[in-house]
């Protein structure tokens, strides 16, 4: 009986791993396909690939993707850190004000919080441009920069930081040597989460952008005319390598990261 | 107390970087060193090679953002959110941009290689600019039915009919635009295209509305031929260009003009008042008009082109593609959409979104 | 580290937020309460809830919100139950396996999907190769259900695994010991103390699920219009005032169901990452 329970258990887990992975291993395999057709194999070949290397409307929206993604997290990663280290200082009732805003993006609709910028800029600048975009990209990562990074420092021991500062380190010494490699791990996280935020964000970006300029999901969606690109295949592929190593590589750090923890959770369960 | 603060040299640092990265990464965002000439047009319009080209030959850059129907053009272009020094669009749009003033005139003498363009479509230029100031035409062509002959009976195309009496229910694709749909229903029901009677586009729109449990999907252009060519369809409203590269996909597939009426639409470029690289456009023009330019954008999309100087180069093989270039007796009474007056514009996208809700 | 001074470096944060996100909110409310003259009206608020095709788009939008809902629910709460117990050293790794897919990039996963879904597409063949009557959902419904269901299933079982794993079993043996089944242990024991997680995981899904208009874009064929899909209309036609007022209305009934359902302000989106 026991044993047919995780026969059944490990049955389920496996449809459902199926159901998540099918569309992804399909574009992988569609794209070592030698045809257009999405319908029948007709051979290996890496011509999709070729294809999407020498598509240059393709690469300047990866190119534009990445870029903004980097920018918008970098710029959001520093603003949030200030802004937890600020909220430490804070009343209570101040930081629920402050954490309350910070997650209007976060679960507002995003058509609404796109739509709001596109008046909010159309109103001030009237023209949308890549600074708009960066703006808005800002806007609807912090969030998950702050959240991350304060979690991870309301953990954080403040009698270490004040033995730094009892051992002659100036204030900003002691941040930079005691408590941002202790909240490292956060602040990554926030950044790696804001990158995949952005990367993956459709709507504000549709709202927001300037004239000529696109991101994947922009491309991808005014293309939609024009049906599936055989470059799609490829891209697809590529890009979901390119997740799993950077997760891998979190996992990693992590990993390395962990052990000290656990050691200290055993010790204080003793 | 000084001391215990955090705002120290470090972080005066550590802000100045942060500033100067903000700076680099906006002024490398903003970077348009480059003459640029933004451009706004139809999705996969113009050959890709040929901005290339254009860059190569001028130094100057093309910058192009696309749109699928021409009332999402005239709410993005006329928001203010985006400045196009060219922008391409149909016929009953450009009468509505010119009658409000949002065109500059061209100066034809800076584009020599207008003369290439055949006096026929010059004279269908007319019916929405009449003294032909403001347009330089890109394309030209009918509406019709794609059709997969093993599914569809020939003579069940020769008319509208086919969409509207369930014979095809589930097969049919419509066009995701209002003025086309509502002319396949008008014509249908024996109305004019270009009808301003709210009784009529009621008819249509109830027809419309009617209709749409039949229809797989609202899509254009490539989308609804690529469905064609699948086969996952096998009726299609499309554009004639569009039919032409489906048969040569899918030799099943046919192109057919039905016998109660076409419509002839124009789509040419035209210079927003607000441009703020005339110049630059007219250059672009000139080279969209030059022969060698104007058969490379004809071979890649493969609608009737306005350029005499590439029609006179093509072989009679081509010439006699129906669908390319259709025949004088087919287009004899077809209609050119008009723009309607703003109240009319407004009835028919209310009657469009209820049809389709 | 708690200086009253460091307050001061909330102030770039405080700037931004009062600028970028109070502000536009503002806007939409200005728009939504405006006419084209700026002359104070409540027309577009009347409209949006008065006009028949926004009301049939509002029906259709719940009606998919709530099936998408339901069904990610029905799938994620035995999965995570499935995983904790897996006996495996590192638990909540797996449950990253079960993630990964979300962050290909959005716009993709719908061409994937409407890959599979076409009429003469994979699934449809599969179907065939097993000898059982295809199934028509490409440009349906269906298609947009399914859209949905794969794009925020993760938003699901990730609040409902946290907290399943959080489960403490002594409290389950005790329910065991104590003569329960396993279904009354379930649903006295198990189900009620993990609700937090199941309420969270609705919230996560019901929500980005009735402010869509990308996935029934993509996926419906330009046949099926959502509340999203008007909004994003208006806005493409230019008709900024009333497209507001739906967006005010949208935003209203999210946020506000948000802050009930959320109350201590933290969205789970920041364990998205291990």
């Amino acid at each position: 009986m026991k044993k047919l329970g995780s026969v059944l258990r490990g049955l389920y887990i496996a449809l459902i791993f199926v159901f998540l992975y099918a569309p992804v291993a399909l574009m992988i395999v569609l794209s070592f396909n030698e045809t257009r057709s999405a319908y029948h194999w007709e051979g290996f070949s890496f011509w999709k690939y070729e294809a999407l290397f020498n598509n240059d409307t393709i690469m300047e929206a990866l190119v534009s993707t990445v870029v903004l993604g980097l920018c918008a997290a970098a710029i959001a990663t520093v603003i949030g850190i200030l802004v937890c280290i600020g909220m430490m200082a804070m009343s209570k009732r101040m930081q629920g004000v402050v954490t309350t805003t910070a997650n209007i993006p976060l679960l507002n609709a995003d058509i609404v919080t796109g739509i709001a910028l596109m008046l909010f800029f159309a109103a001030v600048v009237g023209r949308m441009s890549n600074v708009t975009l960066l703006i808005s990209h800002v806007t609807l990562v912090l969030p998950y920069v702050v959240l991350n990074v304060s979690s991870k420092l309301r953990q954080f021991d403040m009698s270490i930081y004040h033995a730094a500062l009892d051992l002659g380190a100036s204030p900003a010494k002691a941040f930079f040597k005691v408590v941002l490699p202790d909240i490292f791990p956060g602040v990554l996280a926030g950044f790696l989460l804001a990158l995949t935020i952005s990367f993956d964000d459709f709507t504000i970006t549709y709202f927001t952008k300037g004239q000529g300029l696109n991101t994947l999901s922009t491309m991808i969606y005014t293309n939609r005319i024009r049906g599936i690109l055989p470059e799609y295949y490829a891209l697809s592929a590529l890009m979901f390598v390119a997740i799993l190593s950077l997760i891998l590589i979190v996992q990693i750090i992590n990993m390395r990261s962990a052990p000290a923890v656990k050691k200290t959770e055993r010790d204080m369960q003793k | 107390m000084k001391k215990l603060s955090l705002i120290g040299k470090r972080t005066v640092a550590v802000s100045a970087a942060f500033v100067l990265v903000i700076t680099l990464c906006l002024s490398l965002a903003g970077c348009s060193s480059k003459p640029t000439l933004y451009l706004f047009n139809y999705g996969d319009y113009i050959c890709p090679d040929v901005y290339d080209l254009f860059e190569e030959e001028t130094g100057i850059r093309v910058v192009y953002d696309e749109y699928a129907a021409p009332e999402d053009m005239y709410a993005k272009f006329t928001s203010g959110t985006a400045q196009y020094d060219l922008i391409c669009t149909s016929d009953y749009m450009l009468e509505k941009l010119i009658g409000e003033d949002r065109l500059q005139p061209i100066n034809f003498a800076n584009i020599p290689n207008y003369k290439n363009i055949a006096q026929a479509q010059k004279d269908i230029c007319k019916s929405f600019d009449p003294q032909q100031q403001y347009s330089v035409p890109h394309f030209w062509g009918t509406v019709g039915i794609l059709y997969n002959t093993e599914k569809v009976k020939k003579e069940d195309v020769q008319s509208w009919k086919c969409l509207f009496d369930g014979s095809y229910a589930g097969e049919i694709i419509m066009p995701n635009s209002e003025r086309d749909a509502f002319f396949t229903a008008l014509t249908y029901l024996g109305y004019d295209a270009n009808t301003k009677n709210a009784e009529e586009l009621q008819k249509a729109a109830d027809l419309l509305a009617a209709q749409k449990a039949d229809v797989q999907a609202y899509l254009l252009d490539e989308a609804a031929r690529v469905k064609l060519e699948a086969g996952n369809a096998d009726i299609a409203v499309i554009y004639n260009g569009e039919a032409y590269l489906a048969m040569e996909n899918n030799p099943a597939l046919d192109y057919a003009i039905p016998a109660d009426g076409t419509c002839v639409w124009m789509d040419a470029f035209a210079v927003p008042a607000n441009a703020a690289n005339a110049a630059y456009a007219e250059q672009f023009l000139d080279f969209l008009c030059r022969e060698d330019i104007a058969t490379m954008n004809f071979e890649y999309i493969y609608y009737s082109t306005p350029n005499q100087a590439v029609v006179d180069a093509l072989d009679d093989e081509i010439l006699d593609v129906e669908a390319i270039f259709p025949a004088e007796e087919s287009i004899k009474n077809a209609a050119v959409f008009r723009y309607l007056g703003e109240e009319t514009e407004v009835l028919y996208s209310t009657l469009w979104k209820t049809a389709k809700s | 580290m708690t200086n009253k001074k460091n307050t001061l470096l909330a102030g770039p944060y405080l700037i931004w937020a009062v600028g970028f996100i109070v502000l536009p909110l503002f806007m939409i409310v200005y728009y939504a309460f405006t006419d084209k003259q700026n002359r104070f009206t409540f027309d577009n608020i009347v409209a949006a809830v008065s006009d028949p095709a926004n009301l049939k788009a509002l029906g259709m939008t719940l009606l998919l919100a709530a099936l998408a809902t339901a069904i990610c629910l029905v799938l994620a709460y035995p999965l995570a139950l499935c995983l904790t117990k897996l006996r495996l050293k590192r638990k909540n790794s797996i449950i990253f396996l079960f993630i990964l897919p979300m962050w290909m990039n959005f716009m993709l996963q719908m061409v994937a999907i409407n890959v599979i879904v076409e009429d003469n597409g994979v699934l449809n063949s599969l179907l065939t190769a097993l000898g059982l009557p295809t199934v028509h959902i490409a440009n349906t419904f269906g298609a947009i259900l399914l859209g949905m269901v794969y794009d925020y299933f993760p938003f699901m079982l990730l609040p409902i695994f946290n907290n399943v794993s959080c489960l403490d079993k002594d409290l389950i043996n005790a329910s065991h010991d104590l003569g329960a089944n396993g279904i009354s242990t379930f649903f006295k024991v198990t189900l009620p103390l993990t609700l937090p997680g199941v309420v969270s995981g609705i919230t996560m899904v019901f929500m980005p699920a009735i402010s869509d208009f990308a996935i029934a874009e993509m996926l419906g064929g330009g046949k099926i219009m959502l509340i999203g899909n008007v909004v994003e209309q208006s806005f493409n036609k230019g008709q900024y005032h009333q497209g507001s007022g739906l967006a005010l209305l949208l935003m209203v009934f999210v946020l506000v169901s948000s802050f009930i359902t959320d109350k201590d302000g933290e969205g789970e989106g920041g364990t998205l990452l291990p």
